[in-house]
């Protein structure tokens, strides 16, 4: 096998950042790629090389496999690296890159197709004895044979893509009057995300904890379980913190729990980085949910308990290298927990909310890692994610890491955008979460999280602050001839404004 | 200078004057002293009483909105004509707008429909995501001002009901 001495990033913003980093590590040239509305992004400012895809929208440009594949040849790189979303988990891009001769950096497009059809995944995982949620084969199109398999499963029943994951055309019917409704919704979006409106049901589990196995195999036969992820602090079925080790598993769980996911990656032939998802429900069982075969947007959890660096691995075992470490070394050290930093209003049911940022202050210091693929005067688009930063803590104990994530988020500010650091600033106080008592339903039960606070000692000094910046205002808007300042001078700044042409 | 102002329930008379780099402050008749410094982005620096406060201060619609940490209180410059107008827009035709910037995706009403309180008008999709925006309160659609694919600012009107 050719080593890999370039690769290009068929992906953007933070974690087309985080690739590029780890490529410029191992001394490999990176190559970006980018949308029109990408043009002065970080990830093409960071990158040794860039080339345009074309339209913002997805399909014309970071989903464009033709694009992306002839952009890779052109510019002589080995190895494509696809990130997450996007072409990830697309088995028809990574085929496209084995024709082109180059090398996709993921698992292999047989082991891609095995787990991206959900219904086929379940049926692998039934076979090779990983415990499965009840659920249903892909629904027809007529509403009441979909509504007597809801009634069999029992409500609440969850809707679900087949080609999804993300929560993209993922709803709860929690009964037979909402359900036509929820179908068509789900249905739009699963087409629009997916290209494939294919649903099915599947029994809600109440209470569950999200907790997934991060996986590395490679392709001389070896697996490795890196220790699992809790991501239950969710919204519309989309994590926002995630945190490894899990408050919910001990030593034991953890050892039967990876020994569940190297059966399932095992079953499909897996290889390259993996997770394995599984709900715990509040009885301690675990199902299989799904497998997601790319790089997860949590791995950096995971890089700060084990210290191995997962896009590196990933680009070892995809260059024909070797897992980098045995089983018996890996040692979860201390605890880690990340925040996903969104554009987006919790107090408005996380209504997307892009813009301009104007500024913006990062947190460092003892334990603090941030990850984003934004700058000041960066405008962000709305076509894409609204996903724009990742805060991650690590700490000796999992109290020490929430302090230190608490003070990182102090220190973190965005101005310009609304985001989610206030709530994830009053989750990391909130008493249910440092207890660990945590399920998917966590932010729906709290909904007090939702909301700025209003602390009482900044009523004055909010007051305070907002008379002088008022004053300010007002100043600066006189001296500029705005109200009825100096009428000599404001005449005259006019008429040479007029006179420049504008 | 004089400011009148609300937070939350509460009115406010403020009385700023600067002096140099200091501005003297008085809310309801107490005085602050405050050495204050407008920073990088919207940050400010206040020192007062040897206490030092780094808050972001956002100017947007008539109101500053207050940032330190989680917390935020928003602090609305009050007129007294305002209140008169914003009373008067109670009833009338409702303007449905959307408050992200996206693309329609659908249309779920046409003009003459009649809609319930709570009843989807329009989905628009920003970030990958698909928002339905309702109507407020029951009506009869005047007019639908988009169509599917469309793209809309933050703001746009999407629909008028009556």
């Amino acid at each position: 096998m050719k080593p890999i001495a370039k690769v290009l990033v068929a992906n953007r913003g933070e974690i087309a950042v985080r690739i590029i980093r780890a490529c410029h590590e191992m001394g490999i040239r990176s190559a970006a790629v980018y949308s029109d509305a990408d043009r002065d992004a970080l990830h093409v400012r960071f990158a040794h090389e860039a080339y345009p895809l074309g339209a913002p929208e997805p399909a014309a440009s970071y989903l464009n496999i033709d694009r992306i594949v002839e952009i890779a040849r052109d510019c002589g790189t080995q190895a494509i690296h696809p990130g997450y979303g996007f072409l990830a988990e697309n088995a028809r891009f990574a085929r496209a890159c084995r024709d082109a001769d180059l090398i996709f950096i993921g698992p292999p497009p047989e082991a891609l197709e095995a787990v991206g059809d959900k219904v086929r995944a379940r049926e692998t995982m039934i076979a090779a004895g990983v415990p499965v949620i009840p659920g249903t084969p892909p629904l027809s199109d007529d509403p009441s044979s979909v509504a007597a398999r809801a009634a069999e499963i029992g409500y609440p029943v969850l809707i679900k893509a087949a080609a999804g994951g993300g929560g993209k055309g993922m709803r709860v019917a929690r009964n037979e009057r909402e359900l036509p409704a929820l179908l068509a919704q789900a249905r739009g979006e699963a087409r629009s995300a997916f290209g494939d409106p294919t649903l099915f049901l599947e029994k809600l589990i109440v209470r569950p904890r999200h907790i997934e196995v991060q996986v590395l195999a490679d392709a001389h036969g070896t697996c490795l379980a890196l220790g699992e992820r809790e991501c239950s602090i969710q919204r519309r079925h989309q994590k926002l913190i995630e945190e490894s080790p899990s408050p919910a598993v001990d030593a034991q769980t953890r050892a039967s729990l990876q020994e569940l996911a190297l059966r399932a990656v095992r079953a499909v032939g897996y290889v390259n980085a993996g997770t394995v998802e599984f709900l715990r429900d509040a009885d301690g069982r675990f199902y299989f949910i799904e497998v997601n075969a790319r790089l997860q947007v949590e791995h950096p959890v995971t890089e700060m308990v084990t210290g191995i660096d997962l896009v590196r691995s990933m680009i070892e075992i995809a260059g024909g290298g070797t897992v980098p470490a045995r089983q018996e070394d890996i040692e979860l050290r201390g605890h880690a927990v990340e925040c996903r930093i969104v554009a987006e209003d919790p107090a408005r049911n996380f209504l997307p909310s892009p813009g301009t940022i104007r500024g913006l202050r990062t947190p460092s210091g003892p334990g603090i890692r941030y990850d984003d693929g934004t700058y000041a005067g960066w405008t962000v688009p709305v076509h894409y994610d609204p996903m724009i930063a990742k805060l991650v803590a690590w700490g000796r104990s999992r109290s020490e890491s929430i302090s230190r994530m608490a003070r990182a988020l102090d220190e973190l500010r965005i101005d310009g955008l609304t985001t989610s650091i206030p709530l994830h600033r009053k989750v990391m106080a909130s008493e249910a979460f440092q207890r660990g008592e945590l399920h998917t339903g966590f932010l729906e039960q709290h909904p007090e999280l939702l909301v700025p606070a209003a602390d009482p000692w900044l009523d004055d000094i909010a007051v305070v602050a907002a008379a002088i910046a008022h004053f300010r205002r007002m100043e600066a808007r006189s001296a500029a001839g705005g109200t009825n300042d100096t009428p000599g001078r404001s005449a005259w700044r006019r008429g040479g404004r007029a006179g420049w042409g504008g | 200078m004089k400011i009148a102002a609300q937070v939350g329930p509460r009115a406010i008379e403020i009385q700023v004057e600067r002096d140099g780099s200091l501005y003297v402050v008085e809310i309801d008749g107490q005085s602050h002293v405050v050495d204050a410094r407008k920073l990088e982005g919207d940050f400010y620096s206040l020192l007062t009483a040897g206490r030092s406060y780094e808050v972001t201060v956002e100017y947007r619609a008539d109101a500053y909105y207050v940032r330190h940490g989680a917390a935020e209180q928003i602090v609305r410059l009050t007129d007294p004509g305002r209140k008169a107008r914003d009373g008067a827009r109670v009833s009338g035709p409702e303007r449905i707008v959307t408050l992200m910037p996206g693309k329609v995706v659908r249309v779920l009403v046409a003009a003459g429909e009649t809609v319930a309180a709570g009843q989807g008008v329009v989905v628009v999709e920003a970030m990958k995501m698909e928002n339905e925006i309702a109507a407020s309160r029951a009506g009869t659609v005047q007019i639908v001002e988009v169509k599917p694919g469309q793209s809309v600012e933050g703001g746009a009107l999407l629909a008028i009901i009556e």
